[in-house]
């Protein structure tokens, strides 16, 4: 190995890694410290390498994110031996038992898990299945597509301008978003900054009750309550204040 | 152990270290939760198929870069490339950097990097997996891994060292 391919090869070298054991980078290390240019180039590397490392490293994790994770798994899947296990078992009370768990784990989402999916899609970009200011278009084309549309819309909601609405699908039922503009500064690429979801109470097991419980979730200030057979989901950014005077 | 405790652990071994991967991919705050938990969303649902309990992480690794690229929907596969004479000219100089250098500033830099530098080089500097390693989790051969990751490392660094001539010569 010359002293250029001793370069090429330190390029690649991360300090205070295994890669220290690497019988190509040892030959390298060897060579830079005979030669005075290439040691002096390998030390300002390694500076470099550490400082970029370090301020990768400060990526901040959110708040409450490992929380959010676990609050959102999914059924977990079995692996093959438990299934056979459980198949040598009285066939007809694991089959039985079973599909009884089968659709317990299916159906049975928090009202956490909710917020957070939901607050999820509100931040990164949707596409509207229909884009307008008339809430009665909203409303009938949400009733065409079988999601929730028969509601009283809350307070001083009925004072913003509707931007449009999205047919989203939760536990495999329908969703209704509805976006709003309250008239404050929008980031820029944004056409919407209130967000009402709108689901069948029935297919919420812990469905919330009627008194508005307001949580921040991410970025959003959320409220859920229950309403006659339907539940309601308000996300917006801004503080528990302003989500009341909403309500 | 449960499987409900066996995610948990899971989760909580690697979800910081995924969001970091995340995050210098996606950039935002929104797609690296995202992305994350899409990982840990497919490892609750297909996660027992892995036998060999010590890939754990590189699965996950693995499942979350193959979902930001279905995202990017990035499907154009890029050639094995040896160094050529342009990286060796990055060679020549491995220019001081400022230990002042935050987050913002690399992330930022990074994005300025084609795109398929990008994984390879959060990988590099983010985790202390082997070549080999990083090869399986892009699933890209080793020699494409080495021959990005010497790129990158070439154009991050004089990205880094040409803002920091900037910002100099703008406070002078």
């Amino acid at each position: 190995m010359n002293r250029r391919q001793a370069q090429e090869t330190l390029l690649l070298y991360r300090p205070g890694t295994a890669d220290a054991l690497d019988p190509a980078f040892k030959e390298a290390l060897e060579i830079a410290h005979r030669h005075n240019e290439l040691a002096r180039w390998l030390k300002n590397h390694c500076a470099n390498h550490k400082i970029v490392r370090g301020a990768l490293k400060q990526i901040q994790i959110p708040a409450g994110f490992k929380e959010q994770i676990l609050s959102e798994r999914p059924p977990l899947a079995t692996s093959p031996w438990k299934k056979r296990a459980l198949v040598s078992m009285s066939a007809t009370f694991a089959l039985f038992f079973g599909v009884i768990l089968f659709w317990q784990m299916n159906t049975k989402e928090n009202d956490s898990a909710f917020r957070n999916r939901m607050v999820s899609t509100a931040l990164r970009s949707y596409g509207m299945d229909l884009e307008t200011a008339d809430l009665n278009k909203i409303l009938a084309f949400l009733a065409e597509q079988n999601a929730p549309a028969e509601i009283q819309l809350p307070g001083k909601l009925h004072g913003l301008q509707p931007t449009g609405c999205v047919v989203l699908r939760w536990q495999n039922q329908p969703v209704s978003m509805i976006c709003f503009r309250s008239g404050r500064p929008l980031s820029p690429g944004e056409t919407s900054d209130v967000f009402l979801f709108i689901v069948e109470k029935s297919f919420k097991k812990d469905a919330p009750q009627s008194v508005p419980t307001i949580q921040k979730v991410n970025r959003l200030m959320t409220a859920s309550w229950s309403e006659g057979d339907k539940s309601f989901l308000l996300a917006t950014p801004g503080s528990q204040s302003y989500v009341k005077e909403l309500l | 152990m449960s499987s409900d405790l066996e995610f948990e652990s899971v989760v909580a071994r690697f979800y910081e270290s995924l969001y970091q991967f995340a995050f210098s991919l996606a950039g935002t705050e929104s797609d690296a939760c995202d992305l994350t938990q899409q990982a840990f969303y497919v490892w609750a649902t297909k996660g027992h198929q892995l036998r060999d309990g010590t890939k754990v992480k590189a699965w996950l690794f693995t499942t979350l870069h193959r979902t930001f690229l279905e995202t990017r929907r990035k499907q154009t596969r890029f050639p094995h490339q040896e160094l050529d004479e342009m990286v060796l000219e990055t060679l020549e100089v491995a220019p001081a950097l400022t230990s002042q250098m935050d987050c913002s500033y690399v992330l930022k830099s990074l994005r300025c990097l084609d795109q398929a530098y990008q994984a390879p080089l959060a990988l590099f500097y983010l985790e202390d997996y082997s070549y080999k390693e990083i090869a399986e989790i892009l699933e890209i051969p080793i020699g494409t891994v080495k021959s990005r990751l010497a790129r990158g490392i070439g154009q991050l660094q004089n990205i880094l060292a040409r803002d920091i001539r900037e910002s100099e010569g703008t406070n002078e």
